[in-house]
């Protein structure tokens, strides 16, 4: 009796517990499904003349992205764009993101985004107001490219159409991998700039895509900025020694003249620190110390490479020809600028935080004036599997 | 009736995860900036001795609680009433850790869903769990703590996007007074709040490995709170982190090429949950020893459902909640955490020192 | 009356229920149904007037007026 009764009660409580599952399975409050969503791969953000935020987003279109390299399907048919484009004005960012929705179909997917390209107008004036939508949004992929358009718009490249991939988005992202290996541009990430902008230690700096073409882009070279507003560019080769001096490059290639001829250097491994030497409580002179490790790629010319004191030599050119570009973007960070993009104050603030308290408003002034002193260790590590040049034995 | 009884590894367990807690989100030494590890160890310091003073209240007082030490030491009167604001501090401090998690899960998680549909189905969960007994907790926590650690582990990994380790510096920028306002936050959330195991610590088997227990679990949140920050800082820079609503969840949104931002809800899940069994434990316990009534299951309900109602109500926003976390709480909990305790210490071992020179002239 | 305030009481009469036939079985002594009314009644309250859309001044904020007027607090 009792066991009928226990038998009776665990059937109850089963199919109860089944009634009960089918409404955990509809997951979360508000579920999207893929296809009730837009999934956005780039975002551009401009200002109109009269000032208001121009938000542009290049949407994927899920089904038209195909693995067929020509423009046409199987069955012979125009294959339709992989992506579309939308632009919609607002007085804020998040006015514009919801004020898009007025002309696409779907709710926009922006955790998905991997670039956002500023425009140049946008820079000129307070980058800050419209980066807190990126930090607070909750959707927000911190790790998003970000990028400076000079004399284009970011919405002429967003609408680009290019043919290397179907989605232009990853081809701009891809090119920025590319162009980080070869030193030139730097890669800016959503939260390294937060992280520049909050601190106030280290001035920001964007990497900067233009139009090489109808269809295709180039980044390289960076945007200078000074308390979040555009002040220049820097050139490929001052953004290179921009970033040998805080060793972000990767690896780089670097022209050495010689005295018959050209070697290619190609840099394997770098390692950079800026400082300030302080004397008397007071800042005195900038330091830069790089230390480099390269190989030899290619010697154009007629020479050879013999022994141990022709790699000295080289070694002493490279130093000089890094040197060189360090100086260059220091010197127009400087004089021009007036902006510390390379972070002595970060320097500054951790080691000599009493100074740093004082001169905290007017550090971008101080830096300006200070001498610098730049050291460059450079080694030479292997020469390739040639020891000579084709012309060069005598 | 037969006594429930926890060994001392599901003490260690249960101890863990309430000092976990809602410290996995919430970060109470913010307000230190670069000196958050300063602050994290003075107040930890403080910490250890304050739980040790717990501890030597429960030895001095074997197999008693919270409640029956009260009336004992302070008379009936006095020992009833503070029994009361106890209870209501443990209401109040499990509505808080509620919000916290709310909080916490309609920020990042669920942005649209309402709070109370959140906190309310986590309390069934919980209630079931607190229903269920103090073994059944302990053994919980047992399965569930070390998951804690794995966790932190893992969100370490974002570690390796950083270059700079000397974020940290420069050391006292502000001087020192941020840093022992930022301790005595650290020392009254997570350490004080577990005078609540005042309630719990009668049922543990082997007495004598009480201190050994309460002082490792402090000394390893201790550590933990310290790696946490050198690793929060090192990824965030201290602008970053001033700013963050919740720092850990930024910094797991920070390793490259991995989402593991799920990993701090379920480490929320874990600590917060047994914190806030721990609470509700403790208040029906108590609620019912003053009253006179057997089993503490009766009041559960009730009281879970209070807690419920409490959380939604005390608040209005996340940021009066942090405000008042930052500012009030630390001054709020000096009475119940500290100055209470310290009084029953003191009145425990007057009681236990003279009725040794009695057993000693009995002797004589 | 709105449609929160439903569904609080709906909720609310659900715990009663669940609660009540657990007494019921266990018979429990008075005082047991006294405190158990208090809590209920009160949380019933709060949350009716929350969902009301009247939000009573909270006890965070009497403790923070407490603090003040010994002067722990600014």
């Amino acid at each position: 009796m009792i066991l009928r009764n226990i038998k009776k009660r665990t059937i109850i409580v089963l199919v109860a517990i089944v009634l009960i599952f089918p409404l955990m399975l509809t997951g979360c409050w508000n579920n999207r499904d893929l296809t009730e969503m837009n999934i956005v791969v780039g975002i551009g953000l401009d200002r109109t003349e009269d000032g208001k935020v121009l938000l542009t987003v290049q949407i994927v279109e899920p089904a038209s992205v195909q693995s067929v390299p020509s423009g046409k399907d199987n069955k012979g048919n125009a294959q339709s764009k992989a992506v579309f484009v939308v632009s919609h004005e607002g007085e804020t960012v998040f006015e514009a993101v919801r004020g898009i929705l007025s002309t696409i179909d779907k709710k926009m997917f922006l955790s998905s985004s991997r670039v956002l390209i500023f425009g140049e107008r946008l820079l000129q004036g307070d980058l800050e107001e419209v980066l807190d939508f990126f930090h607070r949004d909750h959707e927000m992929d911190y790790g998003m490219d970000i990028l400076a358009a000079k004399d284009t718009t970011p919405r002429e490249i967003l609408a680009m159409e290019t043919d290397m991939d179907s989605i232009p988005a990853v081809y701009i992202r891809e090119t920025i991998e590319n162009t980080v290996a070869r030193g030139t541009v730097k890669k800016t990430t959503l939260v390294e700039l937060i992280k520049d902008l909050e601190s106030g230690t280290r001035q920001l700096t964007i990497g900067k895509i233009t139009k090489a073409s109808e269809k295709e882009v180039r980044t390289e070279g960076v945007a200078v900025l000074k308390d979040g507003k555009l002040v220049g560019w820097l050139d490929p080769y001052e953004t290179r020694g921009y970033l040998f001096a805080i060793g972000k490059v990767q690896s780089a290639i670097v022209n050495v003249p010689t005295d018959n001829g050209k070697i290619s250097i190609e840099i394997i491994r770098t390692n950079g620190k800026v400082g300030v030497v302080f004397e008397n409580g007071e800042p005195s002179t900038l330091t830069i110390k790089v230390e480099i490790e390269a190989n030899v790629g290619e010697y154009a010319g007629k020479g050879k490479l013999k022994s141990q004191d022709d790699l000295h030599v080289l070694e002493e050119t490279l130093k000089e020809e890094i040197k060189k570009e360090i100086m260059m973007a220091l010197e127009k960070t400087q004089k021009e600028y007036s902006s510390d993009i390379f972070g002595f104050g970060i320097y500054v603030r951790k080691y000599h935080a009493k100074y740093w308290k004082k001169v905290k408003k007017n550090w971008n002034d101080i830096f300006s004036k200070l001498p610098v002193d730049i050291q460059v260790d450079a080694k030479i590590m292997r020469t390739g599997i040639i020891k000579s040049t084709m012309s060069g034995d005598e | 009736m037969v006594k429930t009884q926890i060994s001392k590894i599901q003490l260690f367990m249960l101890l863990l995860g309430f000092l976990f807690g809602s410290t996995v989100i919430m970060t109470p030494t913010v307000g230190a900036k670069n000196d958050g590890w300063l602050a994290i160890l003075v107040g930890g310091a403080a910490g250890i001795l304050l739980m040790g003073v717990y501890s030597a209240i429960a030895l001095l007082n074997p197999s008693k609680t919270l409640v029956d030490i009260l009336m004992e030491r302070l008379g009936k009167v006095a020992g009833n009433i503070l029994a009361v604001l106890y209870i209501w501090y443990f209401i109040h401090l499990a509505s808080l850790v509620f919000r916290d998690f709310g909080e916490f899960i309609c920020t990042v998680t669920f942005p649209e869903t309402p709070m109370i549909v959140v906190i309310g189905l986590f309390a069934v969960v919980l209630l079931y769990a607190v229903n269920s007994g103090i073994e059944v907790l302990g053994r919980l926590s047992e399965l569930l703590v070390p998951i804690i650690p794995i966790v932190i582990f893992i969100i370490g990994l974002s570690l390796i996007s950083v270059h700079d380790f000397t974020a940290f510096l420069p050391i006292l920028e502000n001087g020192i007074t941020p840093v022992l306002k930022a301790a005595l936050s650290f020392l009254t959330f997570p350490f004080g709040e577990t005078v609540a195991f005042l309630m719990v610590f009668p049922h543990l088997n082997k007495k004598e490995k009480l201190k050994k227990v309460v002082f490792l679990s402090a000394g390893i949140i201790i550590l933990a709170g310290t790696v946490i920050f050198f690793r929060d800082i090192s990824v965030l820079g201290s602008d970053l982190m001033a700013r963050a609503t919740f720092i850990p969840h930024l910094t797991s949104l920070l390793i490259p090429g991995l989402n593991v931002e799920p990993l701090v809800d379920i480490n929320l899940l874990i600590g917060g949950g047994i914190k806030i069994s721990v609470c509700i434990y403790a208040a029906s316990k108590a609620l019912c020893q003053i009253v006179g009534i057997d089993d503490y299951r009766t009041m559960t309900g009730a009281i879970t459902t209070f807690c419920v109602v409490l959380s939604i109500w005390v608040h209005e926003s996340t940021l009066d909640l942090f405000s008042w976390s930052e500012k009030v709480w630390p001054y709020y909990s000096i009475p119940f955490q500290i100055v209470i305790p310290l009084l029953l210490l003191l009145l425990s071992l007057r009681r236990s020192k003279s009725s040794n020179k009695k057993e000693k002239s009995l002797k004589g | 009356m709105n449609n929160i305030m439903i569904i609080v009481l709906a909720v609310f009469a659900v715990l009663i229920v669940y609660d009540l036939q657990k007494f019921i079985k266990k018979k429990v002594t008075a005082k047991v149904y006294v405190l158990y009314v208090c809590f209920m009644a009160a949380s019933l309250t709060i949350s009716l007037l929350l969902a009301a859309g009247r939000r009573p001044s909270p006890p965070s904020r009497w403790i923070e007026a407490i603090f003040k007027m010994i002067g722990v607090l600014e």
